[in-house]
């Protein structure tokens, strides 16, 4: 075949594959044919084609993760840091120099420095005076966000302030067009970070240099008011070959006095070195500087940060709650007095922490002198005298007022449970006293056999349910375990775990194998039987679990459930958290960070009959919390609102749930201040009202919202439209209840699902009763109360109805079921 | 099948083995490799800081291993992972229209909230669509990449993606024209191939 000739059909087979020696060719023929240039491009891909790979494969700015990195000038670039870079680069203006990347006003880009959480760094001379300077850039996306823009004036604005030799040096501020930028000093040298990671622990005597120069930096920051906000060792510049320490990132820094930008509520920051008060989302001043210096001066005696986790969000939950590893134990070169220093730094109470940076400075300044010359330097005396707290002892003043949850285990009938009970403990019963397996806990989950599920993962994490469940004489303790795949990993661990668990308590351990269809074995059973009086059973229960999570003094077990992205390590002395996808919610509604503190007092039951339900079709149980403990709660609460006039605040939202196959209808309450809330899902039908679901839920604190996620799912069945399965999910502070109906309703005629509500406003202070209403002929006017669908129900409709009520304030008589 | 002695719920963990082991063994694991991705860039563009979005994209792919047992009891002719789509979309826009909507309430009508939930929805459920997009075609991308010479890549990276004319990236490849042309349109054709198959595997 000559390359001189246009052939479409070399083309076309080049294009399918079928030749790799035709590509010589035809790339020598396309180096002059313009026609099979185009026919090759239209074959490969239409226009809009080629259009959309740029369109789609065109690096997005949040395909990177926000890390500040400095390095010595030059232009390497990593990966996975190349896109903001790119967006920048693409701004620059082109540059009469060859060996430049472009020109930014008037600056010559040479490199790039690195790319951080606000922008990129770019190496550049300043030809007017020619010097070198690093231009921080705000990045391209952001420079249109009002938050970022102001941040960053902020940042100029807050460090160009600061004259200080450890305080990097801001030459000015400028904007190209659209975009801002910083001119700093550049700082040839890695910043602390690097450091670190390249040599891991430092020498005390640089360790001393360093946080000296730090606070002695953070002191001429804070005498102009300024707060930081970002201490950490990416921060902190080291100066080649000069001792010198400079700090650098002032993006976070801002006005003590201006809060404005926080109140959005989003956190900003690096979390491994951030204060407790900054994690926890509240004021931050001077002194959170100081706790950050104590981290970072915590990473510089032993190599690694003070809190880590998988997830900055447990990070932050660490840095609230717990204290960190003792230095001495990591690291047992490091003098008590300096354990001290930093144990006073990192103190979770502000008003525990130094008073100031200056008299940091001088305290490490004469630390320095004393180590440079222990005899002419004696240290100072109150280091000597050790009137510091140590880490270790704070430990004990951290945290969880344990709630005191109890979970009841019927072992009787579950109708014998009345409310004229209410006091007298069954005697069948297991009252497990689970306050001290608290932090093992997410979600707990009983069904109508009985039987109790504890999620153990973490973070809402469903599939590691522990499963209790009462047996003659006393209950079984089932722990999921599984072969095959990814969950083979957890087996070993539950396994191992187990046998010696079950040895020291002289249990025996079953296990039982699933089996799949084809016969093949899918998994592991392991079962714990436990006997004797309730009592017995509730103790041993407690020591078993414990002890399965019980981490010896010298091991780190590392949970991993499942091929879930979820896994915690547990380290000796420390306890496994868990939140709960509630919690989870509950920051996200009141734009805070979320910790697992105290939980709420909830109390399960074991589903009770409903006197009044007739109808077959439904598994009429209560499910929710026990009405016995509830009752002096809520009188109690409903006091109080009256008392503080508090008026509640609802809200509700509804849309449609596309998530299921049938019509669902998802509703959304966020109630803050009531009292008590009852949700129930009824059926109407001739003339009767059925209680399928009954919920019964504490209103959250006083201040605080307590969201509450309803769905109602209304399934038709595919075989038969006439058929449907409702089930309602209601989930709150953490808990996930829900409830199917056991067998399907079927219905005489189409139906449509529709929501409705009462007309109109809302009466706050009322007890209000909303619906989602089925109309099952399609034909029945809009209803508004139980007592119209029950007459309209008698003609032969049926309904399916949500009915949310609540207690408010203006309530003088509470209805009866919140309290007789 | 399964012996099982509870009723409900039997844990999910098992039903998601059923689910595994009976339809698309790999589903889940995809699964989770291509949405958390897509979920953390869609937080990111609606303002979520980096930490944030991390634990939203988490919280979708629990809420999604939540639902699996409501989907082990419906239509059986219904492929898995094109169920988990559907889950996840709902998921994602659940997540995404929450927070900020509520924290507004108070005073603010239900049909107003209703409203506002709709259109965000739109937004999300178009936003999503995209990055799912662009998840299949980085991922077609990297596969690409994978198995041809790194110069062809580069040819199609420059000229493509980059959108740099195909003379300047020759040159600056030291290709010929021709060449460059060639290499361009044969990654192209290889990409759009992994694509397809991508979306068939996934429809």
């Amino acid at each position: 075949m000559k390359t001189n000739q246009c052939d479409r059909q070399r083309i076309d087979a080049f294009l399918a594959g079928e030749s790799v020696w035709i590509e010589s060719e035809l790339a020598e023929h396309l180096e002059t044919c313009a026609d099979c240039r185009d026919y090759l491009s239209a074959q490969t891909a239409e226009a809009e084609q080629w259009a959309e790979a740029r369109e789609l494969l065109r690096p997005t700015e949040y395909d990177i993760a926000d890390t500040a990195e400095f390095s010595v000038g030059g232009n390497v670039i990593s990966g996975g840091t190349s896109r903001p870079i790119q967006a920048v680069l693409d701004l620059l203006a082109p540059s009469d120099d060859p060996h430049r990347l472009g020109r930014l006003g008037s600056y010559e880009i040479s490199g790039v420095i690195g790319a951080g959480g606000m922008g990129v760094v770019l190496k550049a001379v300043d030809p007017s005076l020619d010097r070198v300077v690093a231009l921080k850039v705000l990045a391209p996306h952001l420079a249109n966000n009002e938050t970022a823009r102001r941040r960053f004036a902020r940042e100029a604005k807050a460090a160009a302030a600061v004259i200080h030799p450890n305080v990097i040096p801001i030459h000015s501020v400028a904007s190209d067009g659209t975009v801002p930028y910083l001119v700093m000093a550049y700082v040839r040298g890695g910043s602390l970070q690097t450091r670190l990671e390249n040599e891991g622990p430092l020498p005390l005597v640089e360790t001393l240099r360093i946080g000296s120069q730090i606070a002695e930096g953070l002191a001429a920051a804070h005498d102009q008011g300024l707060v930081h906000r970002d201490i950490k060792p990416e921060n902190v510049l080291l100066e080649e070959g000069v001792e010198r320490v400079t700090i650098t990132d002032f993006g976070l820094a801002r006005a003590v006095d201006d809060n404005t930008v926080t109140q959005h509520g989003t956190i900003a920051g690096t979390p491994m070195y951030m204060s407790p008060e900054q994690a926890a989302g509240q004021k931050v001043d001077q002194q959170s500087d100081l706790f950050s210096l104590g981290s970072v001066l915590y990473a510089l005696c032993t190599g690694r940060p003070p809190y880590r986790d998988d997830s900055s969000y447990g990070v932050m939950r660490q840095i609230i709650d717990e204290s960190p590893q003792p230095i001495g134990e990591l690291n047992p070169e490091i003098p008590g007095w300096l354990e001290s220093i930093i144990g006073k730094l990192m103190a979770k109470e502000k008003s525990d922490r130094f008073a100031t940076a200056a008299e940091v400075h001088d305290l490490l300044e004469r630390c320095l002198s004393h180590v440079q010359n222990p005899t002419a330097n004696p240290l100072p005396s109150k280091l000597q005298t050790g009137q510091f707290p140590s880490t270790r002892k704070r430990l004990m003043k951290v945290i969880f007022a344990s709630s005191v949850l109890l979970m009841f285990l019927f072992a009787g009938i579950a109708s014998q449970f009345g409310a004229d009970q209410a006091e007298t403990q069954n005697e069948n019963e297991v009252r497990l006293p689970l306050s001290c397996l608290d932090s093992y806990i997410g979600t707990m989950m009983t069904s109508p056999n009985e039987t109790v599920f504890l999620n153990l993962g973490s973070i809402g994490e469903n599939e590691n349910y522990l499963i209790l469940q009462p047996l003659d004489g006393g209950l079984t303790i089932r722990f999921p375990a599984y072969a095959s795949s990814n969950w083979s990993r957890r087996q070993g661990q539950y396994a191992d775990r187990l046998k010696e668990v079950a040895q020291s308590l002289s249990l025996k351990l079953d296990e039982s194998s699933e089996m799949a269809s084809d016969g093949t074995v899918q998994g592991v059973n392991f079962r714990i039987r436990v006997t004797g009086t309730p009592n017995e059973i509730a103790e041993t229960v407690e020591k078993v679990i414990s002890r399965t999570f019980e981490v010896g003094s010298s091991e780190t077990c590392k949970y991993q459930f499942s091929n879930m992205p979820s896994t915690f390590t547990k380290q000796a002395g420390e306890s496994p958290r868990i939140v709960a996808s509630g919690e989870f919610m509950n920051g996200l509604l009141s734009g805070k960070r979320v910790y697992l503190g105290e939980k709420e007092q909830l109390i399960f039951s074991i589903p009770v009959e409903f006197a009044d339900v007739q109808s077959p079709n439904w598994n009429s149980t209560i499910w929710g919390t026990d009405v016995r403990a509830l009752k002096s709660d809520v009188v109690e609460r409903i006091r109080w609102s009256q008392a503080n006039r508090m008026r509640p605040d609802v809200a509700i939202a509804s849309y449609r749930d596309g998530s299921q196959k049938g019509e669902g209808h998802r509703w959304q309450l966020l109630a803050r201040k009531v009292a008590a809330m009852r949700i129930r899902l009824l059926h109407i039908t001739d003339g009767k009202m059925l209680v399928a679901n009954e919920y019964l839920l504490r209103g959250g604190d006083g201040s605080q919202p307590a969201p509450v996620d309803l769905v109602l799912n209304l399934e038709k069945s595919t075989e038969d439209r006439n058929t449907i399965t409702p089930s309602l999910e209601v989930s709150t502070n953490g808990l996930q209840l829900s409830r199917n109906t056991t067998s399907p309703v079927t219905v005489s005629g189409a139906f449509k699902v529709s929501p409705v509500m009462t007309g109109g406003s809302l009466a706050w202070d009322e007890p209000t009763i909303l619906f989602h209403q089925v109309v099952w002929d399609g034909n029945l006017s809009y209803q508004r109360n139980t007592n119209s669908m029950i007459e309209v129900s008698k003609q032969g409709a049926d309904f399916i109805a949500l009915e949310v009520e609540w207690v408010a304030s203006g309530a003088q008589s509470p209805p009866a079921w919140a309290a007789q | 099948m399964t012996k099982s002695d509870n009723e409900f719920p039997e844990t999910r963990a098992s039903l998601l083995l059923q689910v595994q082991a009976g339809d698309d063994p790999k589903a889940w694991d995809e699964f989770i490799a291509v949405y958390r991705p897509i979920v953390y860039r869609l937080a990111r563009r609606r303002g979520l800081q980096d930490a944030d979005a991390e634990d939203l994209a988490q919280q979708v792919l629990l809420s999604v291993a939540r639902s699996i047992e409501g989907w082990q009891k419906r239509d059986e002719s219904v492929r898995f992972r094109h169920w988990l789509r559907r889950v996840a979309k709902n998921a994602i826009v659940n997540l995404l229209t929450r927070g900020p909507k509520e924290q507004a309430a108070g005073s603010t009508s239900v049909y107003e909230l209703l409203h506002q939930h709709d259109a965000d929805e739109d937004a999300i459920a178009r936003d999503l669509e995209l990055e799912y997009r662009r998840e299949i075609f980085f991922r077609a991308a990297a596969i690409v990449q994978s198995e041809i010479a790194s110069d062809s890549w580069k040819v199609f990276e420059l000229a493509v993606i980059e959108d740099i004319p195909i003379e300047q990236v020759a040159a600056t490849l030291g290709k010929s024209v021709g060449a460059a042309y060639a290499a361009r349109s044969r990654v192209m054709k290889r990409l759009r191939r992994c694509v397809e198959d991508m979306e068939k595997h996934e429809a």
